[in-house]
């Protein structure tokens, strides 16, 4: 479980992490939406340029990025495999059985590869430099307008941030359950179907036991810290944009009109 | 039914850049039908060291030997049911591992998935809850419906019910009560003298001395020591502050005493030694 | 002396059976009182009933003259801290910091007043270097300490530990019992105190210890009375402390009940 760096907060205290929590994810889904309408090799190449640059500036190593995706590495080949052998067009290359290889196809199945190998390093910058709660408060204040049509922003944002808080503790806690239960001669790998779906009530079951006395403990928890309701409560990491945010917007900017004049140009 | 460790090293995630060794160079034999204490400070590879003992860990190098089954690294999943029918496993606050509808149920898990027949299980199930002191009434309850001390010892019958050799405890003690942690104690005694191999990790000194038959002493992944509590006991008491550890009360409190100018012949372990100790003293004044 | 928490009449049933029934208990102000009683006694419900986080069915509490109903509730729990049993349940925030601003800003305190009052509440568990440090790279007796920083931040009159130490190591056992002296050092009759324990050690700390078995008081006095009743005790499921242990085996005893260092002072040769 250890490899798996998508959702994983590094702390530090680059120039990356420094920017306001809201900067790092609207660059984020600006910078996804506009991969969508790359289709060039320039396209692309300014946009892995930009990737480059952003993971540079979290002075965090290459390495711990390339681990990042090794865990998805399947996903993207599958995706890339579908790309190639479904892309109709000629020239054709080579047929495998039914099915053929045009050189569209080709050009595809590389540019979804690099799209989606971006996009990914791209979130991952940001859950990488940005503490959960960081994100959970940003996501609080970006979509605060949606409290006039009566959507409990505040709760769900708070929700959200005791999800990811008992995440690593719930994690921990199936382990111990499983090995209890291993202990007790517990085989996920004998039986049909059938017992082995059954053979999970055992691990299942405490595991909901046990969450549901957290979620009590820590109702109990709270509401003697005096909490009421999420909405009348202040803040203490305070959302404030500073000079840093406008030269990461400045720069965002700069690669959509660069993106846009190349599109324009249609190199 | 001897247990031997023989250059057992551990690391979690073994290979990858985020490699961390735990557990360095381990040998060390653990005798049969005796009860071996495993004590050391938290974080010093005590629980790693016992999840060792029924393959739920596999060592990286080396091997573990539990009477005629070697755990190496290549040993297969399959191979080690046979081996964890062998081995009773108690865990942390084992009362979280509870899930049938019955308490019986519970108990009979172990059992069944060992391959006894329904009516086997049921029976060693029932003499495990004998053992542990669950009343024959709450037999047919739900386990979540008991109070805490009754629902650990039904998680310990669920791992003692299928008749194992070795029992394996980890801070069976924590969070009971002073009657709890008596009646702990004299189960651990009763298993002794049935004849199993009982190993147990634990932070209270006075449960070690008075129910083990050997010590591990665990320091930063290492055994530190293997002795009987007299030998171990006995060490200078800045060996006791390098690796963090405490005296069993009675050894506190005879060190204060020397402090304070009364001189005891030796260092006592228990209550009822130092007592005598003191009584002795008194006559002969 | 002004009354911190008055019980009179107390009635509670759990599960058809009345575990209380017509208790009484007052608690002075500046109090630190040691409530004690095997497990399943009953006295972890009597401080969920205190805070109100159950309710009784008959009977009166009152929290420095206020009596705890449905409206007065709230004001009652703003002068109550508690610490609960299981470290791990009761961390809020994502880190240090932001599990004691947690309270702070459910009580709506301006921001920019948040660090000063967290940086002391830390400091006064010796915390303070810990701040940005997510709860799983804690120890147990780290995360207590938080916890008790998280409640201290909100300035209670009343603090109340609920068998906080029960699941802790010796270490960090032994690290909380330092804090709470520390706190009554510092806060003296400003706080009242109230741990909830079954370890004999950790309630000698107290001024007072009040034993309780099966929802009734069985004995309420200093440690020196509670710990010469050393039959009742046992009888109630309970041990003495060690050096009361000691004593009761001896075939000379001193005439009064001594803790620890009076014992070994008795003991030493300078005394005979």
């Amino acid at each position: 479980m250890n490899n798996i760096m998508i959702g994983r907060f590094v702390p530090g205290s680059s120039w990356v992490h420094r920017l306001d929590p809201r900067t790092k994810m609207i660059v984020t889904f600006v910078f996804i939406f506009v991969m969508l309408f790359a289709s060039s090799w320039a396209t692309y190449a300014l946009s892995a340029a930009f990737v480059i640059l952003a993971i540079r500036l979290t002075q965090q190593p290459f390495k711990l990025y390339w681990d990042g995706l090794k865990p998805i590495f399947w996903l993207i080949l599958f995706t890339v495999v579908l790309q190639l052998f479904l892309t109709p067009g000629t020239p054709v290359v080579f047929h495998v059985g039914p099915l053929q290889v045009t050189w569209p196809g080709i050009l595809n199945a590389i540019y979804v590869m690099i799209r989606f190998t971006l996009i990914i390093l791209m979130s991952t910058i940001m859950t990488l430099s940005t503490p959960p709660t960081s994100i959970a408060n940003a996501l609080e204040s970006l979509l605060a307008p949606l409290n006039k049509i009566h959507v409990p922003v505040a709760e769900l944002a708070l929700m959200l941030s005791i999800a990811l808080r008992f995440v690593p503790l719930l994690m921990d806690e199936t382990q111990k359950i499983m090995n209890a239960q291993k202990s007790r001669g517990m085989s996920f790998s004998t039986g049909g179907p059938i017992k082995r779906a059954r053979a999970i009530v055992p691990l299942l079951i405490p595991l909901f036991v046990g969450a549901l006395q957290r979620a009590l403990d820590l109702a109990n928890a709270m509401e003697i810290r005096g909490f009421k309701d999420a909405a009348s409560r202040t803040k203490y990491r305070v959302l404030l944009y500073g000079r840093q945010d406008v030269v990461a917007f400045i720069g965002t900017l700069i690669f959509v009109l660069i993106f846009i004049g190349i599109k324009i140009s249609g190199v | 039914m001897a247990i031997t460790f023989e250059q057992v090293n551990f690391s979690y995630g073994a290979g990858t850049t985020l490699a961390n060794p735990i557990l360095h160079d381990i040998n060390i034999t653990i005798a049969d039908h005796q009860v071996t204490a495993i004590i050391g400070q938290t974080g010093s590879g005590k629980s790693t060291l016992i999840q060792h003992l029924n393959g739920l860990l596999k060592p990286t190098t080396g091997q573990v030997t539990v009477d005629d089954l070697i755990v190496t690294n290549a040993t297969k999943e399959k191979q080690l049911t046979k081996l964890r029918a062998k081995v009773g496993m108690v865990f942390q606050f084992p009362e979280n591992q509870l899930f049938a509808n019955t308490v019986l149920e519970d108990v009979m898990y172990g059992p069944l998935n060992f391959g006894y027949q329904t009516d086997e299980a049921k029976q060693s199930a029932q003499s495990a809850l004998k053992m542990v002191n669950v009343a024959e009434n709450l037999w047919q309850n739900s386990p979540f419906e008991l109070s805490g001390g009754q629902m650990r010892r039904v998680a310990m019958a669920g791992a003692l019910a299928s008749n194992p050799d070795i029992v394996v405890m980890d801070e069976p003690a924590a969070g009971l009560d002073p009657k709890g942690q008596a009646e702990l104690l004299e189960l651990v005694a009763n298993l002794r003298q049935s004849g199993k191999l009982v190993v147990f990790i634990s932070h209270q000194m006075d449960h070690v001395v008075s129910v083990a038959d050997q010590v591990i002493v665990m320091q930063d992944g290492h055994v530190a020591v293997q002795g009987t509590p007299a030998d171990v006991f006995n060490r200078d008491i800045d060996w006791f502050k390098s690796v963090n550890l405490d005296l069993p009360r009675a050894g506190q409190f005879a060190e204060q005493l020397r402090a304070n100018g009364v001189s005891l012949s030796r260092r006592p372990l228990t209550l009822t030694e130092l007592a005598t100790m003191l009584n002795e003293e008194h006559k002969h004044e | 002396m002004t009354q911190a928490i008055t019980i009179n009449n107390l009635t509670y049933q759990y599960d058809d059976h009345e575990l209380f029934d017509g208790f009484n208990l007052s608690i002075e102000a500046g109090e630190w009182v040691a409530l004690v009683g095997h497990n399943g006694s009953g006295k972890s419900t009597l401080a969920k009933l205190i805070v109100g986080l159950i309710v009784a069915n008959g009977g009166d509490i009152d929290v420095f003259g206020k009596r705890l109903t449905v409206d007065s509730i709230n004001d009652i729990r703003a002068q109550i801290g508690m610490v609960f049993q299981n470290p791990d349940n009761q961390f809020v925030g994502a880190t240090v910091a932001d599990d004691v601003a947690f309270g702070l800003e459910n009580i709506e305190l301006p921001s920019n007043e948040m660090p000063q009052r967290i940086d002391e509440a830390l400091h006064t568990v010796g915390m303070e270097n810990f701040k940005e440090r997510e709860p799983h790279t804690l120890s147990g007796g780290q995360k207590q300490r938080v916890a008790l920083a998280s409640v201290l931040a909100l300035g209670p009159k009343i603090i109340i530990l609920d068998e906080a130490t029960a699941m802790l190591d010796p270490e960090g056992r032994a690290s909380i019992m330092k804090t709470l002296q520390n706190l009554k050092a510092q806060f003296g009759s400003e706080l009242t105190l109230i741990t909830i324990t079954h370890d004999m050690d950790e309630a000698a700390l107290a001024d007072r210890i009040v034993v309780i078995n099966d929802g009734r008081l069985i004995i309420d006095g200093n440690p020196d009375d509670v710990f010469s009743k050393s039959q009742t005790m046992h009888d109630n499921g309970l041990e003495l402390p060690f050096a009361g242990e000691l004593t009761a085996r001896l075939t000379v005893k001193p005439k009064k009940y001594l803790d620890e260092r009076e014992l070994i002072h008795w003991l030493s040769p300078s005394n005979k």
